[in-house]
């Protein structure tokens, strides 16, 4: 007899040391993370390692999972900040802040107020519309759920060069909500 | 699970092709991915399965690496090669609580040295230490009933070996640090090296044909009748460090010692291996 296991319920068996479960949830979401992160960071090399630190982190940290929310938000946002991590890396700089300061409810708040709707229309004509470097800037911040100073990491400029751009996206957004 | 899907074609290039799609297609995917895991089967089923299994592999090999305790760390941020630092540094507790007894014991002597003005103590004790070690190290290779381990002391040679090794270089690490406090380090500074590594080979020679626990008993008792008669010359005590066991013949003595029992050692050692091969 197979029973399929949620999500959830895998991350509790990978907090009790199953390694069958983490196998399950590897080959459920690597895929679409994966594909996530080849958009964020053009060689494939660099997206491929995030993803496996991603599920070694998962093993460590499942504990720390909440209970609360999507595990596939928690996951994405382990997956994002070690992407970033190893990009710090490679660039010899300081190791990336670690899994604990993923904050799920903060990312789930943000993607289903605010951004829920991009998949229907609206926002996502509005976003069409910005420049690259003020879109990547929303990408980053909203809908990757990064702070200022993660998505500099992530695109490479200054914390300060994030936030005024994020201000005149916004500003370009509003407009066009409007 | 929202009532919408993504279209089935633009998953599949989600999947295989995810930097091919335009930006607001694929955040749509992406947003819809966090909340539907249909569409992330989907995806799933439409990605590289060789890429998925390799992936799977890392990360298995990954968690199945032990994690690096404080003292690996520590030594590969000296500089020590990761693996080296992984047999040195992966100490179980029964070797850690060795090694604090070294320090406390080496640190003891240093005291009492500063004290009194006389390496005497060290240079007496420092020697017994990495015996302590061999005996512990091949203790601890027991099993834990004892009675086969020891009814076979032999078996596993080369294993208890490095295990051996492992043990005895933070030992004389230890020693060393310890012996950089002694009153009078441009004379007895190093003169407790020599002693020590003869003991130390010499008990792992004399393993190979009698009990550890015989051995490392051996040459304590030894050494100390040895330190003792010494310290008389013409009848009259003399300071440990000037008896004659540390002057420069009894240095190139126990430097023999150390060469003769290390050939002992090399030679049986083929033995062992082709022993523990059967």
């Amino acid at each position: 007899m197979v029973t399929v296991r949620t999500d959830a319920e895998l991350l509790a068996d990978i907090a009790a040391g199953d390694r069958t479960a983490l196998r399950d949830l590897h080959d459920r979401h690597a895929p679409w993370v994966a594909a996530r992160l080849r958009r964020r960071c053009a060689d494939p090399d660099v997206a491929a390692e995030a993803v496996q630190d991603t599920f070694v982190a998962v093993w460590k940290a499942a504990a720390r999972w909440d209970g609360r929310g999507e595990p596939a938000a928690w996951i994405w946002g382990i997956a994002i900040r070690r992407l970033i991590g190893v990009l710090r890396h490679r660039d010899r700089w300081v190791p990336v802040a670690s899994v604990s300061h993923v904050s799920n409810d903060v990312m789930v708040a943000a993607e289903e107020q605010v951004l829920i709707s991009i998949e229907h229309g609206g926002l996502a004509t509005a976003m069409a519309g910005l420049s690259p470097e003020l879109r990547a800037v929303i990408q980053a911040t909203v809908l990757d759920g990064l702070t200022t100073r993660e998505a500099g990491h992530l695109l490479g400029i200054p914390a300060g060069t994030v936030k005024t751009r994020a201000m005149r996206a916004r500003a370009q957004l509003r407009g066009a909500l409007a | 699970m929202t009532p919408w899907h993504a279209p089935p074609d633009t998953l599949d290039r989600f999947a295989r092709t995810p930097e091919a799609l335009d930006d607001t297609t694929a955040s749509s995917v992406e947003q819809h991915l966090l909340h539907c895991g249909a569409c992330r089967t989907h995806v799933a089923d439409a990605a590289d399965p060789i890429e998925l299994d390799l992936s799977w592999e890392q990360v298995a090999d990954a968690i199945d690496r032990p994690t690096a305790g404080a003292a690996e760390r520590l030594l590969v941020r000296v500089g020590l090669a990761p693996d080296v630092a992984r047999v040195v540094g992966a100490t179980p507790g029964l070797r850690l609580a060795w090694l604090a007894t070294t320090a406390i014991l080496a640190v003891a002597a240093a005291v009492v040295a500063q004290g009194s003005g006389s390496d005497a103590p060290f240079l007496v004790v420092a020697p017994l230490v990495p015996l302590g070690s061999v005996l512990l190290t091949f203790l601890a290779a027991d099993d834990p009933a004892g009675e086969a381990g020891r009814a076979a002391p032999m078996h596993g040679f080369g294993l208890v070996m490095r295990r051996a090794l492992a043990t005895l270089v933070p030992t004389f690490v230890i020693l060393a640090m310890a012996s950089l406090v002694q009153p009078d380090l441009t004379r007895g500074g190093a003169l407790w090296v020599l002693p020590s590594l003869a003991l130390t080979v010499g008990a792992l020679a004399l393993a190979t044909v009698t009990r550890i626990t015989v051995a490392t008993g051996a040459l304590a008792v030894t050494w100390l009748n040895l330190v003792l008669a010494f310290s008389l010359v013409e009848g009259h005590r003399v300071p440990v460090a000037d008896s004659p066991l540390f002057d420069s013949l009894g240095q190139a003595s126990a430097l023999a010692i150390v060469v003769v029992a290390g050939a002992v050692l090399h030679t049986r050692r083929d033995l062992f291996s082709a022993l523990e091969a059967t």
